[in-house]
């Protein structure tokens, strides 16, 4: 009677101090958060043809036909003080035509970190830059975001132009760590 | 003879010996036993016997961790989708008084932070009876409500089973962000009486 007594005891007694323990309890998780490295880049599309036609007057040397109606968009995260650039060339066989020179020169939007133009470069199968300074930015995806891409038909010499000649060149745009 | 005399006539007969009156004795005691033994069976005996349901709370996650990365969008020029976790149950099993209810809780310890141009968020969706959503929260060194209203219950053990756990990595400033950071947090769920 006694040891049962005494078992009674104790288990009354544990029941009261499990009791209080699990008055609250935790759990815990550890959460890993990473930003990933990003570089992706696409344009809103091919640019209208560009022609050389006749000028307003005769004697006049043909006016340079322009097209501006793509854009670059990109989106990138760099590290630290890191940047890219938007480089730009077109394939090794590529060519304008005849007495001409093809231009290019994009105008990022002005936002935060979309970078800084490089000026109108003349295109050739050397990759040359048009973006620089582009740090972690998103450029947005409407039909008008991004940096506006100008192509000019440049009429260098009109007296080498041929009539009815015409040329398609692929042109690659490239978003890439700054050297 | 009538019966006065036959009971004379017992008394002065020869005795029997010692060991004949002690089985007669037994023999009748078996037998008075036997006899009441029945009335016994409805013989009812009590006893008090003190039954208590402890008051206790218990806590565990189905998973001690969670990754969550930002990575490339799918457009171009889009800012990056903000990742996402919700694979991970809290479980829990609760007992409380008439009219007390238990919530939990979750922070992060001191020291913990987000990415740059990042906030943690975290939203616990308990079962039916279970307790109710606080909603999403913005993780940080203090203690928030996640589940309130928890009275006595048990979640399940299954591994779905329990207030399911969506931490949510949100961009807050896209030009912030620093490519390559990684971030580690200690996330304490704390299952307490409110």
């Amino acid at each position: 009677m006694r040891n049962l007594k005494a078992i009674l005891a104790g288990g009354v007694l544990g029941l009261c101090l499990v009791g209080l323990s699990f008055a609250a309890m935790s759990a815990t998780q550890s959460v890993s958060m990473q930003v990933n490295a990003i570089c992706v880049l696409a344009v809103t599309g091919n640019p209208a043809a560009l022609t050389v036609s006749a000028p307003a007057s005769g004697g006049q040397t043909p006016s340079n036909p322009t097209g501006n109606t793509t854009y670059a968009q990109y989106t990138s995260t760099v590290a630290g003080t890191t940047s890219r650039k938007l480089t730009v060339a077109w394939g090794a066989s590529d060519a304008a035509p005849a007495g001409c020179s093809l231009k290019l020169q994009a105008t990022p939007a002005g936002g935060l970190n979309q970078g800084t133009s490089a000026g109108s470069v003349t295109l050739s199968a050397t990759a040359q830059d048009l973006v620089t300074a582009i740090k972690s930015c998103a450029t947005g995806t409407t039909a008008t975001s991004g940096a506006q891409l100008t192509y000019t038909l440049s009429v260098d010499t009109v007296t080498s132009l041929v009539a009815s000649e015409s040329k398609t060149a692929t042109v690659t745009l490239t978003l890439t760590d700054a050297a | 003879m009538n019966a006065n005399g036959r009971l004379a006539s017992f008394l002065a007969g020869p005795r029997p010996a010692p060991a004949a009156v002690f089985r007669a004795v037994l023999a009748g005691g078996l037998c008075a036993l036997l006899l009441t033994g029945p009335t016994w069976s409805a013989t009812t005996a009590t006893s008090a016997i003190s039954v208590s349901i402890a008051s206790f709370c218990v806590i565990a996650v189905t998973s001690s961790s969670v990754s969550l990365a930002v990575s490339n969008p799918a457009t171009p020029g889009s800012v990056p989708a903000d990742a996402t976790s919700s694979s991970t149950y809290a479980q829990y099993s609760s007992t409380v008084a008439a009219g007390v209810t238990r919530r939990i809780t979750a922070a992060w310890a001191s020291g913990n932070g987000a990415p740059t141009g990042c906030e943690l968020r975290l939203q616990a969706v308990p079962g039916t009876g279970k307790g109710t959503t606080a909603g999403q929260i913005i993780l940080s060194s203090t203690a928030q409500n996640i589940v309130t209203g928890i009275g006595g219950c048990a979640t399940g053990t299954g591994a779905t089973s329990g207030a399911q756990l969506s931490y949510l990595l949100h961009i807050l400033t896209m030009t912030s962000l620093k490519a390559n950071e990684s971030k580690s947090a200690s996330i304490t769920l704390t299952l307490t009486d409110s």
